[in-house]
């Protein structure tokens, strides 16, 4: 994998630091509501946009809870991940729970506990049901126009069937492409937003609203959405191509908007497009408060798709054959989390782990004296650098 | 939770509980306090009769009566802010004010009832039931609906069901612009005058099913006049579809 921050390193202590054991593990990351209640999440990592319509609805909620399992947040719809005979296990509460219809008692949505889950809330809400409010840590209100693999603002008649099934010789659109919305129907204006970010968080008491927008107006958007008093932000990094410098200063200077305008303890995710565990660290040190891991996580969806797929050509499919190809899909599932996701969740704990105990603007340094400048980070006394880019 | 009014003076003079509706003040109780509220007052066991709830001190407070899956029918005296009604299921409710932006989005199923107007996105991404403006709708109204019907006996604004995948629209005034932009399988019917008609749809004949089919839900949604008064706005690819296959739609259009 490439390191696209590679003029960037980690600092080690300074040499005279006393010999001290590794901090205690972290108790996760917590970031408040505007009301003033916490949200937490094991690790900041998150799957911010998973093609679940490329694998059948039942794999996909296998795949969701296999890498809820490894610390990530996962971001998804009920309907992304079940069929109406079958509810998603990821979606489900962890433990049942006896409910009493008692004003003594929290509503089960709020009481019961559930995987991590950001709710992706579109600004169309295709495939959207009351239901998806139940449990998710973060609801994304999505203001990026969403993109088709042919390049159309909309949506594949695949990613519709998923989410509104039809009988096939009557599919929605006809079959084709469904045009996307740019902005919630039901809101008059980006100035207005903050009325539909308390009805969510009325709608879903122990969700963090966090709303997400790509980059390309970042100076103009960023100040009217924080207007707006979101939980946090996610900031779409992977829709324009940049460079690993871009994105390091793209972050730097979202987070000193950040600050200045709404306080540090404003959550800035990002979404930065391919990334190596180092880079995701190394982004955290520069501002960002956790990092997508869309990249780490799409060969797990390609792999249990084809492997699938060869097992159904091989057995036809039916029956008993059937659950054989399920189980095939399921064991390259393991094998690939453990072979390829799972190392890198380790590295990438491994050194924020590392970084815990070194006061944060000390953490890094560059090896580029261009670098060093955009970032505002030092530069190390390098005795030779000849191949700055 | 509150106890209605009516069964706490019951409880206090060892009474049955009176057959007057159950009431609470929107005044005295926040939404989540409300919407306990609203869960806690039993079920008819008749049908045809719902159990009534009413709601006063209603002045145009935002979140309201949302999320709610039981069968009652709710009577609220006064207006509602943004978002009232949304991602309604089962419940009937008559709001004899204006309502804000938002209103029913999300709906499942049950009915909502506006006396007044409503502003944007009313009906927005709606998957069942039955929203009846009795003013007029803001722009957006029906937009990306899945299901259900929209009545609105006055105007609507621009885009109304922009991106609607199912469902019926009806508007016994005018509409905005781009009236049905990017509609998929939805329809909308009209009486008055479209300013414009988005590029995807057309004005198609009333066949005799819709005039059965509008008829019987003006009377639902207590809207005057006839359905012959009305014409009918659907895709062209469906209109096309229509013609060629004399009914039978399997449309492929984009």
């Amino acid at each position: 994998m490439t390191d696209r921050l590679d003029k960037i390193c980690f600092l080690p202590p300074p040499i005279d630091t006393p010999w001290t054991g590794p901090p205690p593990d972290p108790p996760g990351v917590q970031f408040k509501r505007r009301d003033g209640r916490d949200v937490q999440i094991d690790l900041p990592l998150f799957w911010f946009e998973p093609a679940w319509h490329h694998v059948a609805a039942r794999m996909a909620d296998q795949i969701a809870v296999a890498v809820a399992d490894q610390g990530v947040i996962v971001s998804a719809l009920n309907s992304d991940l079940s069929e109406p005979e079958q509810e998603s296990e990821f979606c489900s509460p962890l433990v049942e729970e006896s409910h009493q219809e008692s004003s003594d008692t929290e509503p089960p949505y709020e009481g019961s506990s559930h995987l991590a889950r950001i709710l992706p809330y579109r600004a169309e809400r295709y495939g959207f049901q009351p239901k998806d409010l139940i449990g998710p840590r973060v609801i994304d209100v999505r203001l990026s126009i969403a993109r088709d693999p042919k390049g159309h603002y909309g949506y594949s008649p695949r990613r519709i069937e998923r989410w509104k099934a039809t009988p096939a010789d009557r599919p929605l659109a006809g079959g084709g492409w469904v045009p996307a919305a740019s902005f919630l129907p039901d809101v008059p204006s980006l100035k207005q937003l903050d009325a539909k970010l308390d009805q969510l968080r009325d709608l879903s008491p122990r969700s963090a609203v966090f709303v997400s927008f790509s980059s390309h107006r970042l100076r103009t958007d960023l100040p009217s959405i924080l207007e707006t008093r979101p939980d946090g932000l996610i900031l779409r990094l992977n829709d324009i191509p940049l460079t690993g410098m871009q994105i390091a200063e793209i972050t730097v200077l979202a987070r000193k908007m950040t600050d200045e305008l709404a306080g540090n303890e404003t959550p800035l995710w990002v979404v930065p497009g391919p990334m190596s565990p180092d880079d995701a660290v190394k982004l955290l040190a520069l501002g960002a408060s956790a990092i997508a891991v869309d990249d780490w996580c799409a060969g797990i969806i390609e792999s249990v798709a084809q492997a699938k797929s060869a097992s159904q050509t091989a057995t036809g499919y039916q029956g008993y054959q059937g659950y054989q190809s399920n189980q095939s899909a399921i064991s390259v599932l393991r094998q690939v989390i453990e072979e390829n996701l799972a190392p890198k969740v380790q590295r990438f704990e491994g050194l924020c782990t590392s970084l815990r105990a070194i006061p944060s603007d000390q953490r890094l340094a560059c090896l580029s004296g261009r670098w060093a400048k955009s970032l505002g980070i030092p530069a190390l006394a390098m005795p030779r650098v000849t191949h700055e880019p | 939770m509150a106890k209605p009014a009516e069964e706490s003076a019951a409880a206090e003079e060892n009474l049955p509980p009176a057959s007057t509706p159950h009431q609470f003040s929107l005044r005295d109780l926040t939404g989540r306090e409300l919407h306990d509220a609203i869960r806690g007052v039993p079920v008819s066991e008749d049908d045809e009769a719902l159990t009534e709830v009413k709601l006063t001190g209603a002045a145009g407070q935002a979140n309201q009566l949302m999320n709610l899956d039981h069968p009652v029918r709710i009577e609220v005296e006064g207006t509602l802010g943004d978002y009232a009604c949304a991602l309604n299921s089962q419940s009937d409710i008559r709001i004899s004010g204006a309502v804000g932006h938002g209103v029913a989005e999300g709906m499942v199923s049950g009915k909502v009832r506006v006396r007044g107007n409503a502003g944007v996105g009313g009906g927005a991404a709606m998957a069942g039931g039955t929203l009846a403006i009795y003013g007029s709708a803001g722009d957006r109204c029906g937009a990306g609906m899945c299901g259900g019907g929209i009545f609105v006996r006055g105007d609507v604004g621009d885009e109304a069901g922009v991106g609607a995948l199912r469902g019926t629209i009806v508007i016994g005034g005018d509409s905005g612009k781009n009236l049905g932009d990017a509609m998929s399988n939805a329809t909308v019917f009209i009486r008055g005058r479209a300013s414009s008609l988005a590029q995807g749809v057309a004005e198609a004949p009333l066949r005799n099913r819709e005039l059965l089919r509008l008829g019987l839900l003006l009377i639902n949604a207590s809207i005057r006049g006839e359905a012959r008064e009305f014409r009918r706005i659907v895709p062209i690819a469906i209109l096309r579809a229509e013609q060629s296959l004399k009914g039978e739609i399997n449309p492929h259009w984009r």
